[in-house]
């Protein structure tokens, strides 16, 4: 019997529903594991964008690109 | 082998991978590194550039949609070849390299580490310019796949998925592997999903067989260049159509969103100065995302002759992704918290609230759009277009502009230059984007209403199909000033960076970083608290489990996270394509339905290299109104033979499927020569060029060898050279009918394309009013 045969003996609504199955599984998992988690370490992931550029410079001044001035040259 | 650039100071002091060390006096024991800015500027660069052509390109065809005479009859600019060129660009071109941008400026800064591989960085670069150039050098010449957002021929695709998994994808996780930051980043889960899911994509939809090298390998040599770039897919009619709109939705999904947000989630906090709103939200964010947007694909076939059960599941899980997009798009907007006086005054503050906003607007839309009702109003319609164009010049166009303008300033280590000019930029931009939606709204809903208006007899209130299109002119025009507008505003924009470069140091400073190499071994959080006081390995370890300490080490190792990654999308996609694939009752096979005829492929070949899906559909959905206007709906297993499948997205002009024996070769004949000499009103551009040029009846042979080779039944047509031979005959046949219809001489036209091209046109939708008793459902029963 071919593997086609086999797979329309099946009721189609089974695949949807053991993925609907997997996904809510993650999804509690992922709700869990952001409920449990404290809130220096979420505070310390979220700030890794900000520190990104502390850098030391060649002249050994600190520059932090982030904070550096956005002006405006000209108009 | 340790990522390029590095230079470690000293290996005696240990410092914890954490510590930010800002004072050379601290830095032994640090690695120092210098970030490769110059490809972010590459990059950059070419967004820039690319997004000018785009929107140039999309501007070009909106006025030949108002006047088709603004092809002039010229073959490389019409439309149907246009089109896909405008798409690509916009898409792969603009976004693409604005992505590639992104990931490379905000990777090395997050990673705290160059790229792995400077070489790496280049092959990236400049083989995806080169793909780009490849693309805007052979989809005008009609060199396609006729399947929307991947229209570019084989050798291309080999290009890509070397470019983008190989140079791009691994310089990427090379990059996460030597990282001196032991959290991974929430934009780097964005963009390792976008890497991941684009490779899955794009390899799926793009298995075919190259008609060249089928005919190479079997006579040992190769009659034309056009047949060495033709491929046909593996998938054939409903399959094709699964495959190719799982592939387009998420290209969407994957290339369109994802590395959008991970650009969202780096370069709104920079240009506000505050950490994203909710890392938790983004968490949540990424994997509902990232689970759900892989199965909403069907929703773009509803009521086609896809089964029902594959539509109504992309629908359902198109509502679903409603939540987790609008937690993304609350979490970017309520970044700008205490700082919203600042959008005031500062034009990249407001670039990026609207390109949050329209993310907002769009993705509402999009489910909207899921739900069948709604659906089957604007599908085909121009509504769709206003949706893909809201998301694209709002959310990844205003993104990019925001991005360029914060990021091009600090690149040239200078400053913006001008202010004004920027806010100029974007009132242009949003005033010529809500002018083009609005009118393409009108327009989508207008015509989407026309077709299914009824009078008070039970008649279509508009039978004739041009009545719908040339209401829609004003609208047109409309689109076509917010276009110019936009573009305007493009310009301006580049101008503005140009001037910027110009005040550029002589010599760019170099600055030197340090950080901690990552330490080794086991990682162990030391935050982390063992709540509960086991005394056995299992309670400790289930303790860490319930702390989420399983999630806590997935971000920190990329190859287990992208494996992860690659599970949640694959159960998706798998879910859908199995049964698809594997279960016969989702194709009743019709045994009226034949293979098309030598000469009908070459002309179906024709068909698609022109690109006519832009504009006509093969698909009638089993409503009343579509019945009445073109026919009986069609079935699945009318389009076993399709390769690729040509049901379309929009129609511009009238549905085809049952276009076959409606109109005699005279009225073809003359309506490709002009399509006013038939109609006055009509906006389908003139195919001269159909007239003149001829077939290559030689390698016809190799077309149908190829198909063979997929499993269509040609039986005695694959002995040598009688496939040719049969068209040569079709040929003649047609152009004698021509000539006693009133057209031209049968010499003069039964070599030329139009010949086989009407042969196809002719043949469609015919097999299903062959007799009756002849009709017979095989393999399954109807859904």
């Amino acid at each position: 019997m071919s593997m086609s045969k086999i797979m329309s003996f099946l009721e189609l609504s089974v695949y949807p529903s053991i993925a609907l199955v997997f996904f809510l599984a993650a999804f509690i998992a992922v709700i869990w594991r952001v409920m449990t988690t404290t809130k220096q370490e979420i505070n310390d992931a979220a700030n890794i964008v900000l520190d990104d550029d502390t850098v030391v410079a060649p002249r050994g001044r600190i520059q932090t690109s982030s904070s550096s001035d956005q002006g405006v040259n000209h108009g | 082998m340790p990522c390029e650039g590095v230079n470690i100071v000293s290996e005696s002091a240990a410092v914890p991978a954490e510590t930010s060390v800002a004072h050379p006096k601290d830095t032994a024991g640090l690695e120092s590194f210098v970030y490769d800015d110059k490809i972010v500027r590459m990059f950059s660069w070419a967004t820039v550039i690319w997004g000018i052509v785009a929107f140039l390109v999309g501007v070009i065809i909106a006025i030949q949609l108002a006047f088709p005479e603004a092809g002039f009859g010229i073959e490389f600019l019409s439309f149907g070849r246009l089109r896909p060129l405008h798409t690509n660009a916009a898409i792969f071109a603009f976004a693409g390299n604005a992505v590639f941008a992104a990931v490379y400026y905000s990777t090395q800064r997050l990673c705290k580490c160059r790229m792995y591989s400077d070489l790496l960085s280049k092959l990236h670069f400049w083989g995806w310019q080169l793909i780009i150039l490849s693309a805007a050098l052979t989809l005008p010449l009609g060199i396609t796949q006729g399947k929307e957002y991947a229209e570019l021929e084989w050798p291309i695709d080999i290009a890509i998925a070397v470019v983008w998994l190989v140079f791009f994808g691994g310089n990427f996780l090379m990059t996460l592997i030597h990282r001196r930051e032991r959290h991974i980043y929430v934009a780097l889960w964005f963009y390792i999903a976008t890497i991941v899911t684009v490779t899955m994509l794009h390899v799926f939809n793009n298995l075919w067989i190259p008609a060249g090298l089928v005919y190479l390998f079997q006579h040992g040599e190769m009659p034309s260049a056009e047949l060495a770039l033709k491929s046909y897919p593996i998938y054939a009619g409903v399959q094709d159509a699964l495959m190719q709109w799982w592939y387009g939705h998420n290209a969407v999904a994957f290339f369109l969103t994802t590395p959008f947000l991970g650009l969202m989630y780096y370069f709104l906090p920079k240009a506000a100065e505050r950490p994203v709103f909710s890392y938790k939200l983004s968490i949540i964010h990424f994997w509902s995302l990232v689970f759900i947007y892989i199965w909403a694909g069907p929703h773009h076939l509803h009521y086609t002759s896809l089964p029902e059960w594959a539509s109504t599941l992309g629908m359902v899980f198109s509502v679903m992704l409603w939540m987790p997009s609008w937690g993304g798009m609350i979490n970017g907007l309520l970044t700008l918290r205490g700082a919203w006086d600042r959008v005031a005054s500062e034009p990249i503050l407001k670039f990026f609230v609207v390109g949050v906003t329209f993310y907002g607007m769009s993705t509402f839309e999009g489910p909207l759009l899921s739900v069948k009702s709604v659906n089957s109003l604007s599908h085909y319609t121009d509504w769709t277009i206003a949706h893909v164009h809201s998301g694209v010049l709002g959310w990844n166009g205003f993104m990019t502009f925001g991005m360029l303008y914060w990021m091009m300033p600090r690149l040239f280590q200078t400053k913006l230059w001008s202010k004004k000019l920027c806010a100029m930029h974007f009132w242009f931009g949003t005033v010529g984007m809500v002018l083009y939606i609005l009118a393409i709204y009108s327009a989508g809903i207008t015509q989407g209403l026309m077709w299914r208006a009824f009078d008070e007899s039970g008649r279509l209130s508009y039978p004739a199909f041009i009545e719908t299109v040339t209401v829609l002119l004003p609208m047109y025009w409309i689109r076509v000033v917010g276009g110019l507008l936009y573009l305007t505003g493009a310009v301006i924009g580049a101008y503005n960076l140009f001037r910027t470069w110009q005040t550029r140091p002589e010599k760019y400073e170099e600055v030197v970083h340090y950080a901690p190499a990552l330490s080794k071994g086991p990682i162990k959080d030391p935050k982390g608290k063992e709540r509960l006081h086991a005394n056995t390995a299992l309670g400790v370890a289930g303790d860490k489990v319930l702390q989420g300490d399983w999630h806590r080490a997935l971000e920190r190792k990329p190859v287990k996270f992208t494996i992860w990654v690659l599970i949640a999308v694959a159960i998706g996609s798998l879910v859908e394509a199995i049964p698809m694939f594997m279960v016969s009752s989702n194709v009743p096979t019709i045994t009226t339905v034949e293979p098309y005829t030598p000469l009908e492929l070459a002309g179906r070949d024709i068909y698609v290299a022109e690109g006519c899906y832009n504009c006509h559909s093969q698909m009638i959905r089993p409503f009343l109104w579509e019945t009445m206007r073109y026919g009986e709906y069609s079935k699945p297993g009318e389009f076993v033979y399709d390769r690729p499948f040509q049901w379309g997205s929009r129609r511009i002009g009238p549905d085809l499927a049952r276009e076959g024996g409606l109109r005699d070769h005279n009225w073809h004949y003359r309506h490709f020569k002009n399509p006013k000499d038939v109609n006055d009103k009509s906006i389908m551009p003139r195919y001269p060029w159909l007239l003149t040029q001829t077939v290559n009846f030689d390698e016809i042979q190799g077309r149908v060898d190829s198909m063979a080779l997929l499993g269509v039944p040609y039986g005695d047509l694959l002995i040598e050279n009688a496939a040719s031979e049969h068209a040569r005959e079709q040929a003649g046949e047609i152009a004698a009918e021509l000539e006693i219809l009133g057209g031209p001489p049968m010499t003069e036209t039964q070599d030329k394309k139009v010949i086989a091209l009407i042969a196809y046109l002719q043949r469609l939708g015919t097999d299903i009013k062959k007799e009756a008793s002849e009709e017979t459902a095989m393999g399954g029963d109807q859904q």
